[in-house]
């Protein structure tokens, strides 16, 4: 597929250690990335290595079909905003916006011009001559991001931008960022640890693991077909089961087992082998009851697991379980409430739970 | 009463801050008291006589003050130009390349410290003499720098690390080239380190005397060199006089670091 921006089989080492081990990524124009990964997973690295200030060890960045990878980061056409937004100091919000339109000699009334409509955009129109000490965190965060647009880049990369905001503000920036980048078109790739934060603004998500890439798909992808244990679980399906299994052509049978009941799933397109398995699942994916009241219904396309109500509390709207499954516990979110000691059954839905077979981790 | 324990217990305390205010301005009340002294001889606790009459002729025409202080001046210009010069590639390579032996370089350049400065500088003079340095004004001004580069690669180096790499980045990021990002955003932010080193270097020129003596003298004379010669001839209003000329440029040079000179820099001195 003809991406804009591609990386093949990129590599990076930092010494002995390789820290990127063979990125695959194609980015068409205009779609907006992340890259998702806890940290140390590699995802700034890759991001700073697109930008140009990490060397490719091997492989090829292009961008439009041009191979970039030896080219040093201001021939690159990108703009970076840093975590830290490194604004320059001795320079007042003008200047910052400005410098990389004096760079490219633009006629001063034009660049003024620029810089204007820029601030206007972001909403600092008021805050030109400041210097950027005398900024808050939101307002250095768009003056960032507005030195980064004035250029027009080809590829906007953004490095955690958010991640030195107030949890509130963060939400409405979230959304301001992802607006403009779909209303100028710009190819934007952004690292995020957050994983909501990737999923409302990113067309595409990337999650990395351990210098690899673990998945790349829409967020509805991701969050609902993880391809193995490590996405389902960073996806946020911490609860976790160990299970038989038999594959009998399009069912999965799940045996009796210490914990669970017997269970027929439809396979849908799951890669599964027979033998020990694990499932996880998240902890609103589950219908709670008590042991008695369930006893009749049958595991038809659903898992139906036995255990205790360890702990109860109330985060907000639902009741947050602790059940205790043999040697293992779960988080069940309920509506009602049910008290601790209980015995409970849990019955997860064959579409909200994800088995891979132990062998594949 | 809890009052009176009170005053006791800042007894101790003031007679030690008295006796440090002493330390330190008891020589400088002495030097004023003789540049302004016309007649003062022991028993005597005050000059018996005041006026400025030395002062005068220190600054005539006929005096060497002022040709000295001119010299001075000059040599300790030259000196910063020349320091600061070599220290700002020096001090950017050293703070923002990986250099293998980076502390071996700083700690070369601290050599010319580690010996007395007698042989040094008496071996100096004999290679000079070779050259026909011997005398010049460029001869002491090498002399200079070589004691000056020291204390400029050591805080140039500083200030180029307290430097956040990414504000460069940013600058390349977007479009800048290596030197232009040197010159719009890496030069402007440590500007008051290496403005802080400059004035160090001219204050070190300013006040050295022992490169100056083996290498200039005669014919080169400056400030601390026209101060020796009054002081070993008794003359202690001469002597006291250029002294408190040599304290102005010192306390200027407290200022300017009090104003430039960040803690963050300080800390990343010899680092």
């Amino acid at each position: 597929m003809g991406g804009y921006l591609e990386i093949v089989a990129a590599r990076v080492r930092y010494g002995d250690v390789e820290v990127l081990k063979r990125i695959d990524l194609s980015v068409a124009k205009g779609e907006f990335v992340a890259l998702l990964g806890s940290s140390g997973c590699g995802k700034t690295t890759l991001l700073r290595a697109i930008a140009g200030f990490n060397p490719l060890a091997a492989g090829e960045i292009r961008v439009g079909g041009r191979d970039v990878s030896r080219l040093p980061p201001d021939k690159r056409g990108m703009a970076l905003v840093f975590q830290s937004y490194a604004l320059w100091p001795h320079m007042t919000v003008d200047q910052n916006i400005g410098y990389g339109l004096k760079l490219r000699r633009m006629p001063a009334t034009a660049a003024t011009a620029r810089v204007t409509e820029v601030k206007k955009l972001l909403g600092l129109e008021e805050f030109g001559q400041r210097k950027p000490g005398e900024l808050s965190g939101g307002q250095r965060q768009r003056v960032a991001l507005g030195r980064a647009l004035a250029i027009n880049p080809d590829i906007l990369l953004l490095d955690e931008p958010l991640s030195n905001l107030d949890a509130r503000i963060r939400l409405t920036v979230r959304h301001e960022i992802s607006a403009l980048q779909r209303r100028l078109g710009i190819t934007a790739v952004h690292v995020t640890h957050d994983r909501e934060e990737a999923m409302v603004m990113a067309d595409r998500i990337v999650i990395l693991n351990e210098g690899e890439i673990a998945q790349v798909g829409t967020p509805t992808e991701v969050y609902n077909q993880p391809n193995s244990a490590f996405v389902a679980a960073f996806m946020g399906a911490e609860n976790l089961v160990d299970i038989d299994v038999r594959v009998a052509g399009e069912a999965i049978e799940v045996a009796e087992g210490p914990q669970n009941r017997r269970a027929v799933l439809r396979r849908s397109g799951r890669r599964l082998e027979s033998g020990r398995a694990i499932a996880r699942f998240r902890s609103d994916a589950i219908r709670l009851s008590t042991a008695s009241a369930t006893s009749a219904e049958d595991g038809d396309d659903g898992l139906l697991l036995r255990g205790t109500v360890e702990q109860v509390g109330y985060p907000g709207g639902i009741w947050r379980h602790v059940v205790r499954l043999g040697d293992r516990s779960v988080m069940v979110d309920a509506e009602d409430r049910f008290d601790n000691g209980a015995e409970v059954h849990l019955r997860i839905p064959g579409d909200r739970l994800y088995v891979f077979s132990e062998a594949q981790q | 009463m809890s009052g009176l324990g009170l005053d006791l217990r800042w007894i101790p305390r003031a007679l030690g801050l008295g006796l440090l205010a002493f330390i330190i301005f008891g020589p400088l009340t002495n030097l004023v008291l003789w540049a302004v002294a016309e007649r003062w001889y022991f028993p005597h606790a005050l000059p018996l006589k005041y006026g400025f009459s030395y002062w005068v002729a220190v600054f005539a025409p006929r005096g060497n003050a002022t040709g000295s202080l001119v010299n001075s001046v000059v040599i300790a210009c030259l000196t910063v130009v020349i320091s600061i010069g070599l220290a700002v590639p020096a001090g950017y390579a050293l703070a923002r390349l990986r250099l293998p032996a980076r502390g071996l370089i700083l700690l070369t350049l601290l050599i010319p410290q580690a010996f007395p400065n007698l042989p040094v500088y008496v071996n100096i003079a004999r290679i000079f003499y070779q050259f026909g340095l011997n005398g010049t004004v460029l001869g002491v001004v090498l002399v200079h720098a070589s004691h000056g580069l020291v204390y400029a690669v050591w805080i140039a180096t500083a200030a180029f690390s307290a430097l956040d790499k990414e504000l460069e980045e940013a600058a390349r990021s977007i479009g800048a080239s290596g030197l232009r990002t040197f010159v719009d955003v890496t030069l402007p932010l440590a500007a008051p380190g290496l403005l802080a080193s400059a004035v160090f270097v001219f204050l070190e020129s300013l006040d050295e005397f022992t490169g100056t003596y083996f290498v200039g003298a005669p014919d080169v004379t400056t400030l601390p060199l026209l101060l020796y010669t009054a002081g070993a001839g008794g003359n202690y209003q001469i002597a006291s006089i250029t002294a408190l000329i040599l304290l102005v440029p010192s306390i200027a040079f407290m200022l300017v670091i009090e104003r430039f000179l960040r803690a963050d820099v300080l800390s990343k001195v010899g680092r």
